[in-house]
């Protein structure tokens, strides 16, 4: 389908431009205002344990929503119909499995000083292996997640432009963009950056959703032309579509919140309450964004009935660009939506580097290659280190080698691998080392197996089943060969003895 | 000290909640039923999807409670 995208051209140019200088803006003045950040990890990594409801709200928000949350689900919406509404109670999940966790991570974080996750492994099962096993799994599965966010910014530039900024373009100017403003202000740029994108992308879409109901026709309309045209998409999910829904609820819901960026953002809260009522604004969150998401799509089939596959990859990008042309306000409106989209791209990615770097820095470097560094060096070479992996993403991202390729394609599969460890290490006194890693390490193989063959044996996720044989592997093993700690469990709340700080 | 971790009436809750919003208990085939356009079953998921948010919102007001700063000075001394 060829149209006038309202955004190509000169406009579209001076719109990245735009939002690419403001995020700098943000962090050339977080840097001004916290000289003192490149002092220490708590400070660079976790914004210095201060980040208040607001900020800590929208950080959690653009680390959970990206770009894709609004271009790929309205088109699997308007694809699939109302079997893919199962992305609101999905979202809505992971804010569940939070609540299984954070109360005492948080409370773990403060006491003892906890930068990332893979610190709290090192803590709970001081095991070489454990830790070092988590820390590969989480790098993995974040290099992954960051070279998927950098083919989505190129996409999404060159798509919203139609093709004015090439992909390549748009790709290198908001990496640059991005990591200067992550190098000057460590997460506090990141938060601060977060805020604004998020406030952009909330604004454009609710915009994107009135004006497809004022130019497109509403819900009613919707619901005759999908009666007559295609039933199937009105149709309640059986058989397998329900094990597919369930399946995505489990695994999203944990799989998300065990993100390492994710839980860093615990760790980064000011007090408590701030932590729980950015919780409690999350988990309404999903109506705003994915709902929202997910009606413009199935309102599209009205205005554009017969767009195929790919087409329909350009839904929004199209709809956009018709409402745009409808009135001023809709223009800058969908301007909005516009930068919003590429904005919760790139903080997305924002706070998977941040994260990146900071297990470089503290669980690679800081504590198997240089322990005595200072906080100032451990964060420069994770800062180093995080650019050189950037750039072999990016080589990636420009010529993606066809049979290696999906090796780049697991994340969540490969990376819910941790949540036992992270989840029930933090509950079950009994826990045994070696039978955490050998469950991490067999569900993490089982995974990738599955997922490289393509294996769903009952229809059931690659993920799935390797976080069921993780699981039967950690609870047997801890059962036979863990020991009950001296003292009762429920008393040792805060991790009793390992009240030490985390060093080998 | 509150953590909803301990509570187990809290994990039932959520159970419940969590077999709702699969929809396994739909008829299946014949004319969908729609109301303002939108099928009887997704607005049934979508009314269950608030009731799990007002849980979550529920949760974290009443059961969630580790006495954050003070707990922390204390334990410090």
């Amino acid at each position: 389908m060829d149209m006038d995208l309202a955004f190509s051209g000169m406009s579209g140019i001076l719109i990245m431009l735009f939002y690419g200088l403001i995020m700098l803006g943000i962090g050339v003045v977080t840097y001004m205002k916290n000289n003192k950040v490149h002092s220490s990890l708590d400070e660079y990594y976790l914004g210095g344990r201060g980040l208040g409801t607001m900020v800590l709200f929208f950080t959690f928000f653009a680390t959970q929503y990206s770009g894709n949350t609004v271009v790929g689900y309205s088109a699997e919406a308007y694809r699939v119909g109302y079997a893919n509404l199962v992305t609101i109670p999905f979202f809505i999940m992971i804010i569940l499995v939070y609540l299984s966790f954070a109360p005492r991570m948080y409370k773990l974080g403060k006491k003892h000083n906890i930068v990332t996750p893979v610190d709290w492994l090192e803590m709970k099962f001081k095991s070489k292996a454990v830790s070092i096993l988590a820390a590969i799994i989480m790098l993995y599965a974040l290099g992954n997640f960051l070279l998927e966010q950098f083919v989505a910014i190129g996409q999404g530039v060159s798509g919203l432009t139609g093709g004015t900024v090439p992909y390549q373009a748009g790709v290198i100017f908001f990496i640059i963009i991005m990591i200067a403003y992550g190098w000057l202000g460590g997460m506090r740029s990141v938060a601060y950056t977060d805020t604004m994108q998020g406030i952009a992308l909330l604004v454009g879409v609710f915009m994107l959703l009135i004006g497809t109901i004022l130019y497109f026709g509403g819900l009613p309309a919707a619901g005759d032309y999908m009666r007559t045209y295609s039933p199937e998409n009105l149709g309640v999910p059986e058989g397998g579509g329900l094990v597919r829904w369930s399946n995505f609820l489990i695994l999203v819901g944990i799989g998300a919140a065990v993100y390492p960026n994710a839980i860093q953002r615990i760790f980064s809260a000011k007090n408590e309450r701030a932590l729980k009522r950015s919780f409690t604004q999350m988990a309404w969150m999903p109506f705003l964004t994915a709902g929202v998401v997910f009606f413009i799509g199935i309102l599209a089939f009205t205005a554009y009935p017969d767009l195929s596959a790919a087409e329909s990859e350009q839904l929004v990008g199209i709809m956009a660009s018709t409402i745009a042309n409808q009135n001023i306000i809709f223009y800058i409106a969908m301007i909005l939506l516009f930068g919003g989209i590429i904005a919760a791209i790139v903080s997305t990615a924002d706070s998977v580097l941040l994260t990146f770097s900071s297990i470089i820095s503290k669980d690679i470097y800081g504590r198997y290659i240089n322990p005595e560094a200072s906080d100032t060096k451990k964060i420069h070479v994770g800062k180093i280190i995080g650019v050189v992996v950037v750039a072999f993403l990016l080589l990636i991202a420009w010529n993606p080698p066809g049979t290696l390729y999906q090796i780049f394609v697991l994340k969540l599969e490969i990376l819910i691998q941790v949540a036992p460890a992270i989840i029930l290490g933090l509950y079950w006194e009994r826990s045994h080392a070696g039978s955490v890693f050998t469950g991490m390490l067999i569900g993490a193989l089982v995974a990738a197996a599955f997922t490289f063959l393509g294996l769903t044996p009952l229809g059931i996720f690659s993920g799935v089943w390797g976080l069921m044989v993780n699981v039967v592997i950690y609870v047997g093993g801890s059962l036979i060969f863990g020991k009950v700690p001296a003292e009762k469990s429920e008393q040792s709340y805060s991790d009793g003895k390992a009240a030490e700080p985390t060093r080998i | 000290m509150k953590e909803p971790i301990k509570n187990k009436k809290i994990w039932l809750g959520f159970l419940a909640i969590f077999i709702m919003l699969t929809p396994w208990y739909f008829p299946t085939g014949g004319e969908t039923m729609l109301i303002y356009g939108v099928p009887l079953w997704a607005i049934i998921i979508i009314l269950m999807s608030m009731v799990l948010s007002l849980y979550i919102t529920y949760v974290i007001r009443y059961h969630w409670d580790t006495l954050d700063e003070e707990d922390t000075v204390e334990e410090e001394k």
